[in-house]
């Protein structure tokens, strides 16, 4: 049974001394519960909190992080086997494969290519979050090359390495960039964990089971590795889930300490189920091969779904989307940047097929009702947010479509945008905003 | 149950059994035993003897076993001197009357007499069951009616078959009186009698109403899955009527000894009599949901005491008032410029109060406007205005009035061109010329309002009158009580304690995203929302037994100063799936309840203080425990017992019980001027409540401090009160 | 050195649910012990079965790249049923009456008695029937449905709290199995099925459908719902341990990121694909939380789907 926030602030000194970085003992012990922080923070930790805390206090898995700067990435630091139970913390990271072989000027095409995606969804920006080397037994000298490419761009760097003089020679130039080593399957860990522990650089241990696994990691964090990700056995999708699952319970239940790490995958070519899987089940860093550039964008997807913090919805940034190619004299709607909210009436104002304009306010990513009785979606708040956003330039009407839910800001919303603008209530349901458009908007629409 | 009913229909039922066995004999010794007996286009064979014996009769020997069984039903007719027999055996005489009918009129076309003949229908085959029958199990026909006899003439009978018709209710007519019959009644009045009116004659004998019996039976046997067999299969199907096929009788004149009989038998299936002729009533329930027998009701309000006794809800699809209407109106201002009519604000008095009654003191439906109508004042003009509602309803309480009277606003602003605000004595409603020149009246606004009311509320309302009272006299002469119904319901909440009730109402709303989470409304804790209170709560149980908020037996007590009970823990292991095995009332320390994530407040322990601080959830800034609301939130939310910080309803602050385990009121150190506001004088009398008159102005806020150093200085210059109660943990 | 990881017992399971009689080759769902997918560590009977969606008449909302593997059934549902049971090997077949909502066709309940006939013929797997959506239309439509294919074990798609009991009625009276519909809410999930079981409807013919949210669209809502319901019914709870049924297809290509092209190439790639892996990427998480019967659209996100059920169940078992 894990101690609660304010068992473990009894055993703090209560000086309120500020030295680990929180303002108060209390806000210190509630992050310590919580799995975020370590007791190590605190420099006047008594012996007794430090034997009671001990193992506790340390996060079950463990932060990993890769690469350098502004797009380093990290992983780990989980809490929980079901999402709903709080939330997941740090989204995984796809390393996009790149064949080192390749010749040079087009592999400098790519990265630049690569490094410079970034796709906005929903509040969240899709970038490539890393490079995964794959070097070339036959030519080893490609792979250093490609690597300090890679890291010239600020991506991280995983090398997927065929031998350990290959693993050195790309790692050596880029090890305060924090690379990945990944040795390859099958290979004796001796000399990687010697590199990598050399180097600083984070290892991929590997085993043929759980116990072999747990030990692997054991050994190399004994030989001065910090850093470790596991890459579970599993040929098939059954097997490998199999021993995600067993390695992050085994991990939440502490029962070895080669499992408090995060996992590591990696996805072959034609290989999109097993992405699909290792995203929604535990993974934490993939090396996934490119098999057409339509792997991508359901990936990221699905991730920034899984990864979601359920207290925390999804939000779209406020502003005036256009559905379709509206133009003056289109129709003009207001919702919520609750996503779902918007994502519901987007999807089906597209299906309808009428060309308009979507406002989406601030309603700090609420449903529409809530927002409402929250007083997040007010007529006040509407009209103001509607005149921020320049609602007026965009049509040449003054009617503004409101969602069905708040038929009762219609007058207060006309009230606060003045100037003649109409309210008309739409429907309740997004389902009904082609009748709507028929039935009502064809009757009222400002002609 | 009345000894002269029950003397009646055991006779009855030996006359019914007689004749049966009489005709049953007679076609075997025409016919033999192995004559096929059977109604047409039915799968079911005798419907109402395979419901009530298992049997299914398809030859007459397999008949003379179904009526030897039921014979051994009837018990002997109770002499003068005993006085003890009667329910159960008069019920068991009522079936094997039931037996007895379908008996005769399945060999009456053995015996040459035909079942459908003229206007009559006979019984009805499985298709129009199955296109109808499922009406009435799915609610679309809100019941039927199965009129026994006949009505003193032609035009009282063309009443009620229209009174019923306009409920939607299914009539089935069978029997007669003194020769007459009610179909020949309706025949002469040129009335269409068929499955497309619902308008059903099945036979002129009183033996064809079995045919209801069996329609009910078959609608049972068929939408309920319900397979008949023995006793238990017998009474599953009877109980299968009595929950879902609303029906009942109407007894039109005289009553014979075989109609009590057949009575007796409806009664079996939970179906009442409501009769216009001065039989003994029998009014407790048991059988039936409500009464059984109720007798000389006049013909102008039988359709509406049936509906009324047999429970039948009624809904209506359209609201008759003569403008659109709807939640999309909720909101529209009728402006000075549009205005035909105005009422309340600042320039008259206008009140709503609603009221409940007995049952028998209501008219439902009735709407009157005392004093001018619309038409009356001048164009943009200005009245006063009473709402008195008077709603009546089975399970209606007092308790209710105010949770009714609060939809009032919602109800008055949905029709197009009306706009009402504020509530109780402090209403503003307007209606605009657009509205009135559609043609809405001020009666208009009680139409919206009966109907609103039953549809809405079905579960506790069954009948509602509205008075609209638009005389300044009369307007005053109401105000006084309404003002004193007001105060008396502010006070009856506020003197609520924990104490005095034995129930406490569970909230599982937020179960969605906090998925262990349960809330317990105590009348003097509300929800953590700060929207739902325990009144609340057991309105909606009663309006929903289904759904997120159940009743919680408090059981006995665990803890008084922690506010443990054994019924609650036992309730919140259960709902929280076995992840809490204990929750504290009033305590934030030891077992606090879970919080969801819709809390209005987090208050908080502040170590060094002694005391307690509260954010509310519009508060941006930092706070003296070092955490802002929001990373408070995240791990105060979730559904997670998290000793030393709850979620809140603002108004729990006030309450007797607050965090009483803890210390109480006195241990508010620290809180944001929004919460300080909002409860004002209201906290100011609480805190000179507990003996500590000065307390509101030792409560720091953010103007005072945000950290925590110079909280602990201010606490200790104000001398504030918390600080002699000791540390919390 | 042996690690052991408990492996997770549950004092409840997933109850077995068959899907089409009478003229139907009947199909069992359910009856699983554990984790979804929890192979390793818990009994799983039967494995989750696949459906493709036909309609009624051509679909006007589905978008080229789902409408290709259908060039010359859509619309005709007897030979879109056939394809679909016959080349793509698709288990049970959802005829979605799509034309008979008052928007897209307004066809009567005859005509849908018809087009339901006529896969009926042409097909002997189990089919669900889903009517066009809420309201009254709904169930005069499948009402007559259920009427007129009586004994046909149809998997009538679907009731709602507001308005169950006509559905409810005919299942009971008809022997089809009822799909209870609930907005992404476990305790409105349970509440429906308590009314459904309080209107005499058998807990062995009810599915449960928690709203399928698409690849982006909500699917984590879904995800998690469905993850509590199946830890409530393996808790024990007896009115959510229905098998549940996914509308994959419906909500994975609605969404906009399969309808456009997208740039850059680099991320969006081939449109078809896309929209494809966009259902596949749906239909593999909802496995994961515990879906029974899924409801596809692309056969070729079929044939994944059922490489990864039919690869799991053998190498798991």
């Amino acid at each position: 049974m894990a101690l609660t926030g304010l068992q473990i602030f009894k055993l703090l000194p209560n000086t309120n001394c500020k030295k680990c970085g929180c303002p108060t003992c209390l806000a210190f012990a509630m992050k310590l519960a919580a799995g975020k922080e370590s007791l190590d923070k605190c420099p006047d930790a008594s012996p007794e909190a430090q034997a009671a805390l001990g193992a506790a206090s340390a996060p079950p898995i463990r932060a990993v992080t890769i690469g350098h700067g502004e797009r380093a990435i990290t992983v780990g630091e989980e809490t929980v086997f079901f999402r709903h139970e709080k939330t997941f913390v740090h989204r995984p990271g796809f390393f996009r494969v790149l064949d080192a072989s390749t010749p040079a000027s087009a592999i400098e095409d790519r990265l630049t290519d690569w490094s410079a995606i970034r796709i906005d969804r929903a509040g969240e920006v899709f970038r490539v979050d890393g490079i995964a080397v794959v070097e070339s037994p036959g030519s080893p000298e490609f792979a250093p090359a490609a690597a300090q490419a890679a890291a010239a761009h600020g991506l991280p760097v995983a090398i997927l390495a065929a031998t350990t003089k290959g693993a050195a020679a790309a790692a050596e130039p880029i090890k305060d960039r924090r690379p990945l080593i990944v040795p390859p399957a099958g290979a004796d860990p001796g000399p990687f964990v010697a590199l990598a522990a050399r180097l600083g650089a984070a290892l991929v241990v590997s085993g043929a089971d759980l116990d072999s696994l747990a030990a692997a990691a054991a050994d190399a964090a004994r030989a001065g590795v910090a850093d470790i990700l596991l890459e579970p056995p599993g040929d098939d999708l059954a097997t490998l889930h199999k021993h995600l699952t067993l390695v992050r319970r085994g991990a939440l239940e502490r029962i070895h300490p080669g499992l408090a790490y995060p996992v590591f995958l990696r996805v072959g070519a034609g290989e999109f189920s097993k992405a699909v899987v290792g995203t929604s089940t535990f993974a934490s860093i993939m090396a996934v091969a490119d098999s057409g550039g339509e792997t991508w964008m359901p990936l990221w997807t699905l991730r920034q779904n899984i990864y979601t913090d359920p207290q925390q919805p999804l939000r779209m940034d406020p502003g005036i989307y256009a559905i379709g190619e509206p133009t003056g004299a289109s129709p003009l709607l207001v919702t919520t940047n609750f996503s779902l909210t918007y994502f519901t009436v987007s999807t089906e104002l597209d299906g309808v097929g009428v060309a308009c304009y979507l406002a989406v306010v601030d309603a700090e990513g609420l449903s529409v009702l809530t927002a409402w009785s929250a007083g997040k979606f007010s007529g006040d708040r509407v009209g103001k947010a509607l005149r921020e956003l320049k609602a007026a330039e965009h049509v040449s009407h003054r009617t503004i479509i409101i969602p069905g839910y708040v038929a009762v800001i219609s007058g207060e919303l006309e009230d606060a945008l003045g100037d003649g603008w109409q309210v008309l209530t739409g429907p309740q349901e997004a389902s009904d905003i082609g009748p709507f458009f028929r039935d009502v908007w064809e009757t009222a629409r400002p002609k | 149950m009345s000894k002269i009913i029950a003397a009646a229909a055991i006779r009855g039922a030996h006359a019914c059994m007689d004749r049966a066995e009489r005709m049953l004999a007679d076609a075997v010794g025409r016919l033999g035993r192995d004559a096929q007996v059977g109604f047409e286009g039915t799968a079911y064979a005798l419907p109402t003897i395979l419901a009530l014996t298992g049997r299914r009769v398809e030859r007459l020997r397999d008949l003379e076993d179904a009526v030897a069984e039921a014979h051994g039903w009837i018990p002997s007719v109770p002499t003068d001197s005993t006085w003890l027999p009667y329910l159960g055996g008069t019920l068991d005489a009522g079936a094997a009357t039931l037996v007895a009918h379908e008996t005769v009129e399945s060999l009456k076309p053995l015996g040459g007499i035909p079942l459908v003949s003229g206007f009559w229908l006979g019984p009805t085959p499985d298709s129009i069951l199955r296109e109808q029958g499922i009406k009435l199990v799915d609610g679309r026909m809100p019941g039927f009616a199965a009129c026994v006899g006949a009505l003193p003439d032609d035009e009282t009978a063309e009443q009620i078959a229209r009174d019923l018709q306009e409920r939607n209710i299914l009539v089935f007519m069978g029997s007669h009186t003194n020769g007459d019959t009610m179909a020949a009644q309706l025949n002469r009045r040129g009335v269409q009698m068929n499955w497309e009116t619902f308008l059903v004659p099945y036979g002129p004998d009183t033996s064809s109403l079995v045919h209801a019996i069996g329609f009910a039976c078959r609608a049972a046997m068929t939408f309920g899955g319900l397979k008949p067999g023995g006793l238990k299969e017998a009474r599953d199907i009877l109980l299968y009527n009595k929950r879902r096929v609303f029906a009942f009788a109407l007894a039109l004149g005289e009553v014979d000894d075989e109609k009590y009989a057949t009575a007796a038998g409806a009664i079996n299936f939970g179906f009442p009599v409501i009769a216009d002729t001065d039989i003994p009533q029998i009014l407790p329930s048991g059988i039936c949901t409500y009464e059984h027998v109720v007798s000389n009701v006049p013909h102008k309000s039988m359709a509406a005491r049936a509906v009324e006794v047999r429970g039948v809800k009624i809904r209506t699809v359209d609201i008759p008032i003569p403008v659109r209407h709807g939640p999309a109106f909720e909101g529209e201002r009728v402006r000075k410029e549009d205005l035909a009519i105005e009422f309340g604000g600042k320039y008259t008095r206008a009140f709503e109060y609603l009221t409940s009654r007995p049952m028998d003191r209501i008219e439902d439906g009735l709407i009157r406007v005392v004093g001018p109508e619309i038409a009356d004042a001048p164009e943009g003009g200005r009245l006063p205005l009473a709402i008195f509602i008077e709603v009546a309803g089975r399970k209606m309480q007092s308790e209710f009035e105010s949770i009714l009277e609060r939809h009032v606003h919602s109800f008055l602003s949905e029709p197009m061109g009306v706009m009402h605000l504020g509530q109780r004595d402090s209403v503003w409603l307007r209606i605009s010329r657009k509205a009135r020149d559609a043609g809405f009246r001020i009666s208009h606004l009680g139409t919206v309002l009966v109907h609103k009311l039953k549809n809405d509320f079905p579960a506790i309302v069954d009948k509602v009158q509205v008075t609209l009272f638009t005389d300044a006299a009369d307007v005053d002469a109401l105000y006084p009580t309404a003002t004193a119904a007001y105060a008396y319901r502010d006070e009856r909440m506020g003197a609520l304690t924990d104490e005095a009730v034995d129930t406490f109402y569970s909230c599982a709303l937020c179960q969605s995203y906090a998925p262990n989470h349960i809330c317990i409304i105590t009348p003097e804790r509300l929800g953590l929302c700060g929207a739902y209170n325990w009144l609340d709560g057991k309105a909606a149980f009663e309006m929903n037994p289904h759904g997120g908020n159940q009743p919680v037996r408090k059981g006995e007590v665990v803890d008084p100063v922690l506010g443990q009970w054994k019924g609650v823990n036992d309730f919140v292991s259960t709902a929280s799936n076995g992840a809490f095995e204990r929750f504290s009332a009033y305590s934030m320390i030891t077992d606090p309840m879970t919080s969801c994530g819709c809390f209005e407040c987090i208050a908080c322990v502040l170590p060094g203080t002694s005391g307690i601080m509260i954010v509310d959830r519009e508060y941006p800034g930092q706070t003296p425990v070092g955490m802002t609301f929001s990373s408070l939130a995240e791990l105060t939310g979730g559904g997670q017992q998290t000793p030393g910080f709850i979620g809140m309803g603002t108004l729990y602050v006030l309450s007797r019980q607050f965090l009483s385990g803890d210390g109480g009121l006195a241990r508010l150190v620290w809180t944001t001027t929004k919460v300080k506001e909002r409860l004002g004088d209201k906290l100011r009398a609480r805190c000179s409540e507990i003996g500590h008159p000065d307390l509101y102005e030792k409560i720091a806020d953010e103007t005072v401090c945000t950290d925590l150093e110079p909280l602990i200085e201010h606490l200790a210059a104000v001398e504030h009160p918390a600080l002699g109660l000791g540390e919390m943990i | 050195m042996t690690l052991t990881v408990k492996p997770k017992t549950w004092p409840g399971a997933i109850r077995e649910v068959t899907l089409g009689a009478g003229s139907r080759q009947g199909l069992t769902i359910g009856g699983g012990k554990g984790l979804p997918l929890h192979t390793f560590e818990a009994a799983f009977p039967r494995r989750p079965l696949l459906a493709l969606e036909i309609t009624d008449v051509d679909p006007p909302r589905w978008v080229d790249t789902v409408r290709a593997p259908w060039d010359g059934a859509l619309g005709r549902p007897d030979v879109a049923a056939k394809r679909a049971v016959e080349e793509y090997g698709a288990d049970v077949v959802m005829l979605h009456l799509v034309g008979t909502h008052p928007d897209r066709g307004d066809r009567s309940p005859a005509e849908a008695v018809e087009a339901t006939r006529q896969v009926l013929d042409a097909v002997g797997v189990p089919l669900i029937v889903k009517g066009p959506g809420g309201g009254s239309r709904q169930n005069d439509v499948l009402v007559r449905v259920a009427e007129e294919c009586r004994g046909e074990g149809l998997v009538l798609h679907s009731a709602a709290q507001e308005d169950y009991k006509s559905l409810a009625a005919v299942t009971v009276a008809y022997g089809h199995v009822l799909v209870a519909e609930s907005p992404i809410d476990l305790n409105i999930a349970k509440q429906l099925n308590i009314l459904l079981s309080d209107a005499n409807v058998d807990m062995d013919r009810v599915l449960i459908d928690p709203m399928t949210g698409g690849l982006g669209y909500g699917l984590e809502y879904s995800y998690s719902v469905m993850q509590r319901i199946r830890l409530a019914a393996l808790g024990g709870d007896r009115m959510l341990n229905a098998p549940v049924i996914c509308l994959v297809g419906e909500e994975a290509w609605k969404a906009k990121e399969v309808k456009v092209d997208g740039t850059p190439a680099a991320v969006w790639g081939d449109r078809a694909r896309r929209g494809v892996q966009w259902e596949i990427a749906t239909a593999l998480p909802l496995l994961e939380a515990g879906a029974d019967l899924l409801v596809l659209r692309h056969p070729e996100a079929l044939a994944e789907v059922r490489r990864v059920v039919d690869g799991w169940f053998v190498a798991g078992s």
